[in-house]
Order: C-alpha cells, then structure tokens, then sequence
C-alpha cells in the first residue's frame, strides 16, 4: 500500500505538472496547480494527521465510538515512511513549474510520458526519498541528463560518506545509548548538571542522526552523478534563532521560506501580520515533524523565539554591523554568549522530540532545579561529552569570530598542511567506524 | 581517497599490536548494551574452566562473582534475563560447573539478535583472531576505562561510598510507591500463560545444559520487601516454584530474611549484594 501511495504522487505531481506546463490559458495553470496542491496535502492530511484529528474527535464528542468502521480505520492508518518528504518535494514541482510558466519551463517537455518518468526519479531517489534532504524541482530536474563515470566527485563521495558515517554511527548511534535516561522516571533521581548534559548530548545526537543521514544521502547522490543541496551549516553556532533556522534543515525551512511564508505575505505586510506569519509557518513546521500536539508547540516555541527576537531586534543587520565594530575579543564574548543562548533555546526545544508526553518533558524541566546540589554522574557525563566532542571540533572553526582564519589558514584546497589534517581527520573517522560504532539504530527523522 | 585508506590500515595495525600486546586495559563497558556485550564476549571468548557461573537479568549483574570464587562469572544482563545466558551457555563448549539461574518474571526476555551476532561466523572469527572488534576493546571505552583505573589508583572508595554516592532516597521511594502500587493485585492469568510459556522453553535450556553434566540451581534475587510482599509478586514466587517444582529442580534456600536495601526497589545496593553473594557462595 505504502508503494501504490508512492506511485499515485509521482503519476498525481508528473500529470499535474505537465499539464500547468501545458495549459492553453492562466486559468487552466491555476486549476491544474490548485488540484496538485491540493490532492498533495489531502493524502498528506489523511495519512499523516488523520489519526491525530480524528482523536482530537473522538476524544471530544461522547457519542462516538472509537472502535467502529471509519473511524477505527483513521485511528489505526499507518504512516507511509517518507510521506512527509516525497509530498513536499512534489507540491514543489508543481508549484515552480507553475512560477516559471511565463519562463522557459525545459524540464517539463513536450512528452507526458518522459515529464512522468523524470518525475518519479525526482521522487523516488532513493538516497533521499526517507529523510531529505527536501529537493526542489527547479534545482534538480535540470540535472537529469546521462551521467559519465569520469565526472563522478569521487573525493567528494568519499569525504560525505565518512563523515556522514561517522557522525551518524558513533556519535549519534553511541549517544542514544546514554540520552535514553533523560526519560521520567530516572531523570528525577539524577543531579541537575547530569541531566543538563543529558540534555546537551541530546541535542548533539539529533544533530549527528539528521545531518549524518543527509551527509550520507548528499554523498550517495554525488557518487550518481546528482548534487542535493546542504541542509546544514553548522547549526548550533547560531547566534539568532533566524540564522539557526538559516543552518538547520535548510531544505525544508527554505521550502517553507519559499511555498508558505512568502505566500502569506513575509515581512511585507507590517509587523502584526508578520508574527502572525511566522506563527503559522512554524506551527506548521512543527506539525510537519509529526502528528502530534507536542511537535505543533515545538514550532510554536521557535515562532515565538522569533517574533520575540524580531520584537527587540536581535537579529537585524544594523545589530550584527554594531557587533562587528567591537575588539576582537569582546566580540568573541558577546557572540559566545549569543550562541549558547540560542543553543540552550534550541536544546530545550529538542526536549519535546525526545519526551513527546508533556507531563513528562515538564517532570524534566522540574528535575533541573531539584538536585542542584547532588554530584554529577560521570557514568553518563563522561562518554557524553566524548561522543559530543566530534560535533563540538565540527563546528568551532566555523564560529562566526574566527570563521574568517579557518577559511584563510583551513581551506584543504589551498593548504598543504590543512589537506593533510583533513586526510587525518577522515582516516581517525574511519578507525572510529570500524571500531568504535554504536548499536544500529533507526534515523530519528525516518519517523517524519 | 588513498591517504586517508593508508593511514587507517596503519592505525587499525598499531590498534591492534597495542591490544594483543595488553599495553591496552579492556573496558568492562560504558553502557548497559555495552556491558552485555563485553560479559557475553568474555564468556564466549573463555579459555580457562568457569567454576560457578550466574545468569540472570540486571539483578543477578549487580552481583560481584568475584565474592564466590575466582573462577566464577556473571552473565547478569540488564534488560535481559537467564534466557540468553543459558543459550549462551549452550552454545559453548566449555561448560562450567555449576550453572546459578536466576527465577522471576524476567525470564523471557532473550535477545536473539545478541545471540546471531556472537555466533554469526565472521563475526565469530574475526574477533577471535582480531581481539581489538571485541566490545571490551572499543577506543572510547578502552580510554574511559584507563581514567577510571588511573581515578581509582588515586583515590580507593568502600562500597559505601559508591552507595551513598548514587542513591537518591527521594527518588526511590517514588520508584517504590508506584511499584507497590503495580504489584497490589493477583497475578493475571495472561502473566500466568506468559510465565507457563517462558518457563517451558528455560525448562528446555536447562535440560540441555544438565545433559552435559553442569549442575543447574536455581535462585532469586531479593528486592525491596515491602515490594517482594505485595500479592503479585509472592503470587509470582509460589507460581514459578510450581512450574519449577523443588522435586525436579534444585532451588538455593531461601536467603535470610533482612532489610535488604535497594537503589531503586529492585537493584540490591553494592554492600547488599555483597552480602547476598556470599550467601550464594556458603549454600552451593
């Protein structure tokens, strides 16, 4: 079933597509656009958040019964693995072959069955059909041609896959091992300074898990022939929550960026409509992760970050050019400080993917201040902080102070010495693979 | 892409010189899979005669084998149970002597992935003649472990110590509330069908062990008595003593009734079971 859900988006995105492409007039484009959006969201809708509707149904009227006919069946309709990625990816095809209608649309043709086969490739490469990374159409489509095994990047291939290896098999994979006990009830027995590095090693596990895997898929991809896009950038030296959300997925908070926040209007239509805005698109970001009411306040919780930090002006550009006057070091404190507030706003964040049960992400958040007193517990502090070490080395040459020396003095491209600490780097990473990888563990995002 | 190859192949070879050679001290394991891990790995890898060895789950772990003898060992896993230390203990050659099983509703849970991956063959092998893929011999923990030797040389601390260090009076009390709450019913008759199932396919393990002439006793560990006193779980007790009758099975007597202290209701504190292990020792 889950394949047939597969093949209706590729025939559902390639025809309607086409036929926007093809359109004899604006009307015809806007109602083929209309009804690929929209039968897109509708098996979105069903599959994804049918269940979670119809409890919210159920749950509120007494008079109906859970375990009968149509509604035992939206309880219990599984959750197509991937659904949320390959849908995005379609309603993207649509929408750009419908922006570019008065341009040169070359990648829909004049043949319904080649637009319809070069669809189904788009959607189902398999590299990044479970878990992104998001590919847009008008970047991708332009890349199928026949490929040549002597332009194949292979350092590139080589370099994505180690890395991705590494951060998802022994950082991520070694980490899930330990960050298991943030769950209640064992959180409330441990020290506060234990469960905050917990909390830490969380955050640097969701990292290595997503971006390991969209590593991998950007490495998979290169070594066919095809370039996908970065979805990361090293997130977690974010000085705003806007350039965390810059960083972090980037294919799917630049779709939303594109399909959903400039539709509604952006920043364009004055400031109580832009929080309003924001509000929407992160909300809908946070569904987007998972049916469920915790992911919604997730997003929330980053919207709200948002519309706050966008209230006092944090984040513009004249703050950024006042920080950028200051001494070296003082700017080297105050971006210090900025990054591990948005890093600490984010990891409590993250609280809610790991204890999607409020009550107990708030048992959580009551253990940090109640055994402030009692010792950490080195038999989870000290392999966290050695499995996060490797995204911590990750992302320090690229903090915003000194990002401008590693790219003068670290570019393996231009440095003799920086290519041969690379070869090392990429050699350790793979005695750690070999040696040291963690129990196989499914990709948190797989569940999106 | 052939630097990087290089210099692996030579880390892996100094990684490796470094472990047959011992310069490196093995890990007992970092975490619970790994601990598992390194035990089943140690047992499996054995060359010397096991004199008394103890399966069981995460209760039976708490227990320092070293209280009964030096040749004896623990195949206490936390999260599993007796099951996958006796199909362990079928699958090797060298049988110990005396097998210890512990006997309470844990007893079904086998992890049959742990059990394929010790015995798959290349696995097998390549961590036969290659000791330095063997769990205990992981860089991270390896490291770990040699902090924590260093630590210890440093500053030598009691069982007490360790106790009072990582228990949480609080916290356990809560754990124990709850469980007694849990536990204040009879026993089902599904978690009876369960037992009656898991019981017959232990029954079945022991068989094959007592066939190649290992003596089998059985045993429980003591938890918390206010929750070992709960209906369900004396319910639980005599039920798995009628599936496992004292006619046919040996059973150790039971311990001496005490206080005995828990970290979290179930586990025995360090001290504790030290004491209990002793008293394995003194009745086998």
């Amino acid at each position: 079933m889950l394949v047939i859900l597969l093949i209706i988006s590729m025939l559902l995105n390639g025809f309607t597509s086409f036929r926007v492409a093809h359109a004899p007039d604006r009307k015809g484009e806007i109602f083929w656009a209309f009804t690929g959006v929209t039968i897109n969201l509708a098996i979105l809708g069903l599959f994804k958040y049918g269940s979670l509707l119809t409890h919210l149904f159920v749950d509120n009227l007494t008079n109906v019964t859970p375990g009968e006919g149509a509604i035992a069946l939206l309880l219990h309709l599984p959750l197509p693995i991937g659904i949320s990625f390959y849908t995005f990816q379609g309603i993207s095809l649509v929408v750009d072959v419908f922006r570019n209608r008065d341009k040169d649309n070359s990648y829909v043709g004049d043949s319904l069955v080649r637009h319809l086969v070069n669809t189904s490739f788009f959607i189902a490469l398999f590299p990044q059909i479970i878990a992104g990374p998001i590919v847009k159409a008008n970047t991708f489509f332009p890349q199928i041609q026949t490929k040549y095994f002597k332009y194949i990047k292979w350092d590139i291939v080589f370099r994505s896959l180690t890395i991705g290896y590494f951060l998802k098999m022994v950082v991520a994979d070694n980490l899930k091992d330990y960050t298991y006990w943030i769950a209640c009830p064992y959180c409330q027995g441990q020290a506060t300074s234990t469960n905050l590095v917990l909390l830490f090693g969380y955050s640097m596990q969701i990292f290595a898990d997503f971006a390991g895997y969209s590593i991998i898929a950007i490495g998979l991809g290169a070594a066919l022939g095809y370039r996908f896009p970065e979805n990361f950038n090293f997130p977690y030296i974010s000085r705003s929550i806007a350039e965390f959300w810059r960083r972090w997925h980037i294919s799917l908070s630049s779709w939303l960026r594109d399909y959903l926040y400039f539709p509604l209007g952006g920043n364009r239509k004055g400031q109580t409509r832009t929080y309003i805005n924001l509000m929407i698109v992160m909300t809908l970001g946070g569904l987007w992760h998972g049916a469920a009411w915790s992911y919604a306040v997730w997003g929330m919780f980053h919207g709200f970050g948002l519309a706050l930090e966008r209230f006092f002006g944090l984040a513009n550009k004249k703050a950024e050019e006042q920080v950028k006057q200051l001494p070296f070091w003082q700017q080297f404190i105050l971006d210090f400080i900025r990054v591990m507030a948005v890093f600490w706003f984010v990891s409590l964040g993250w609280l809610l993917f790991k204890l999607p049960q409020f009550g107990e992400a708030l048992q959580f958040m009551g253990a940090l201040f109640k055994n402030v007193g009692k010792p950490p517990d080195l038999r989870f502090v000290a392999p966290i902080l050695i499995f996060s070490l490797p995204v911590v080395i990750y992302h320090i040459p690229h903090f915003p102070t000194f990002e401008h020396l590693t790219n003068r003095y670290l570019d393996p491209s231009k440095n003799k010495i920086a290519k041969g600490l690379q070869n090392m780097a990429l050699a350790t990473m793979l005695f750690f693979i070999v040696l040291n990888s963690g129990s196989s563990n499914e990709f948190i995002y797989f569940q999106f | 892409m052939v630097r990087p190859l290089l210099i692996l192949i030579f880390l892996l070879s100094l990684y490796h010189t470094l472990t047959i050679g011992k310069v490196l001290p093995s890990s007992e394991g970092i975490s619970i899979e790994e601990t598992n891990y390194v035990k089943v790995e140690k047992y499996v890898y054995h060359d010397s005669k096991i004199d008394v060895l103890l399966v069981g789950s995460s209760r039976t772990a708490k227990l320092d084998p070293q209280y009964i003898s030096d040749d004896a060992a623990n195949l206490g896993m936390r999260g599993l149970s007796s099951a996958t230390g006796l199909e362990l203990v079928k699958n090797t050659k060298l049988k110990p002597s005396i097998v210890l099983v512990e006997i309470n509703e844990t007893i079904g849970r086998q992890d049959e992935d742990l059990i394929k991956s010790l015995f798959n063959p290349f696995n097998y092998y390549i961590r036969l003649y290659f000791p330095m893929f063997r769990t205990e011999y992981r860089p991270v923990s390896v490291f770990i472990q040699a902090v924590r030797n260093f630590l210890e040389k440093e500053d030598i601390i009691s069982l007490e110590e360790i106790d009072q260090q990582r228990i949480n009076l609080e916290f356990r009390e809560t754990i124990v509330k709850e469980a007694i709450q849990d536990n204040d019913q009879p026993l089902s008759e599904d978690a009876k069908a369960t037992l009656r199932r898991d019981a017959e396919s232990i029954k079945s393990q022991i068989k094959s062990i007592e066939d190649g002439d290992v003596r089998v006793v059985l045993y429980n560990v003591p938890g918390d008595p206010r929750i070992d006193n709960t209906m369900k779980q004396r319910q639980e007790q005599e039920f798995l003593r009628t599936l496992f009758p004292p006619k046919k099975f040996e059973w150790l007597p039971e311990p001496p009734a005490r206080e005995w202290n828990t970290s979290d209701g179930t586990h025995l504190i360090s001290n504790d079971a030290k004491v209990f292990t002793e008293f394995i020792r003194d009745k086998i």
